[in-house]
């Protein structure tokens, strides 16, 4: 057990943990990179174990989190070039690679990496049909007719005729 | 596939959706996002997607894009400000107030709006004006607002900017472009009631010698956009010898400044960037 005088910041030597995805490959991270991680961070100071397991994130995703995860903790990087590499992090990925991007980031709590992400969604999803989002998100529409003219109801101030585009 | 079907678009973290949808315009945020899915519809009414009226543009590197898009772009004509009505205001005095009341509705009742702008569909189109009813919305409903844009509105009374004012204390940004409310009376008022004010923005006609009040009332201004107005010389150089922690500067477009060149010169080995023509 760490004792509450011991557990200075964890940041202040050059420690590796290692993390395992849910497909059971393991990652070596520098614990300066980890940290970044809300989630990971909270780990690491409740416990001594340097072996974090991650129930919930496959191999691929892992990797590109921790990734995302190393090139943030350069302190050598300038916030410009990390604004650039975070452009470059989300461009021309498919949705679905998004999705679990999303999710992973939902449980490691990364800030940067969830606005990064969250911002690229809403670009996607900019001045769409309501008809396009479904479709390429394979969601299905779960209201009845009847719902729907509900809710289009209560939300009639936000009604006008719009130029959405279907492409 | 216990995975494949816990990990569909429409069964994400309620969280982690509401946080992509405080990043989309507030078109997409009430126009279509709601109308996808009961789980989309439900994520959209968390208060966090309603803090602001614009794109939640806050990224957490570096200067803040929120100042950012305070400084340069809070005109609603630019694209990162889209409108859902393209500039047009309704006849209709009250639907501006049921906007922005839907609005408070699902910001938490209105403690979690933090930036509200102007957008001309908040105001009308003759008729009676409403923008003592918006104000009075505000002042009773948005106690942590911290960016209030002014843009687009005419007819508002003192006594309801300074109900604003006064209960909006933790006004950061304010910007007075394109409006009359850029006077002694509401400044003073500002600096005494709001000490957070960190920015201020305004176009148009400047009295002269106007930036000794500004210094006076707001000496830890840090941004600071009076481009398009009738600045002159004397109050450049007042301004740039006069705030101390000013870091940014923007006086593009005014033709009233002659000899100039030397002041920003000079300055910008202090305030980080002064934009010019």
């Amino acid at each position: 057990m760490v004792t509450t005088d011991e557990k200075g910041p964890l940041t202040a030597k050059k420690k590796s943990v290692i993390i395992r995805s849910c497909d059971g490959d393991e990652f070596l991270v520098s614990e300066s990179a980890a940290v970044l991680s809300t989630s990971l961070k909270k780990i690491l100071e409740e416990k001594e174990d340097r072996l974090i397991h991650l129930s919930d994130i496959d191999n691929k995703t892992l990797a590109m989190v921790i990734a995302y995860l190393s090139t943030h903790a350069d302190d050598g990087l300038s916030d410009d070039l990390k604004r650039s590499f975070d452009q470059e992090f989300v461009s021309g990925k498919e949705f679905d690679v998004l999705k679990y991007l999303v999710l992973a980031t939902d449980t490691l709590q990364v800030t940067c990496l969830c606005y990064t992400v969250a911002k690229k969604m809403a670009d996607i999803m900019k001045n769409k049909l309501v008809e396009w989002v479904r479709r390429e998100f394979d969601i299905q529409n779960d209201y009845t007719p009847e719902a729907e003219a509900e809710i289009r109801r209560l939300d009639a101030w936000a009604w006008d005729d719009r130029q959405l585009e279907d492409d | 596939m216990e995975m494949h079907q816990k990990s569909q678009w429409d069964a994400l973290p309620n969280l982690a959706l509401a946080n992509i949808f405080s990043k989309t315009s507030i078109t997409d945020r009430s126009h279509s996002i709601p109308f996808v899915c009961k789980s989309w519809a439900h994520a959209a009414r968390h208060p966090h997607c309603w803090a602001s009226m614009v794109a939640e543009d806050h990224s957490p590197i570096g200067n803040s894009a929120a100042d950012h898009a305070f400084a340069i772009d809070s005109n609603p004509n630019r694209v990162d400000f889209v409108d859902p009505y393209d500039g047009r205001r309704s006849p209709c005095p009250h639907r501006g107030v049921a906007s922005l009341q839907g609005l408070i509705g699902r910001a938490d009742g209105g403690a979690a709006v933090t930036s509200v702008y102007f957008f001309p569909f908040l105001t009308s189109d003759g008729g009676i004006a409403n923008d003592d009813a918006i104000l009075s919305l505000i002042a009773k409903h948005c106690p942590n607002l911290k960016h209030l844009s002014f843009h687009g509105s005419h007819n508002a009374s003192h006594e309801a900017i300074l109900e604003v004012i006064h209960n909006c204390r933790k006004l950061e940004l304010v910007d007075f472009s394109d409006s009359p409310y850029f006077n002694s009376v509401i400044l003073g008022e500002l600096s005494c009631c709001c000490p957070n004010i960190r920015g201020i923005r305004r176009n148009g006609y400047l009295e002269p010698l106007f930036s000794n009040a500004l210094i006076t009332g707001f000496p830890r201004l840090r941004i600071l956009n009076i481009s398009n107005s009738t600045v002159v010389d004397k109050d450049l150089l007042a301004i740039v010898t006069g705030f101390k922690d000013l870091c940014y500067l923007d006086v593009t477009g005014c033709h009233q400044l002659m000899c100039y060149m030397h002041i920003i010169k000079v300055a910008s080995a202090r305030i980080g960037k002064i934009l010019y023509d």
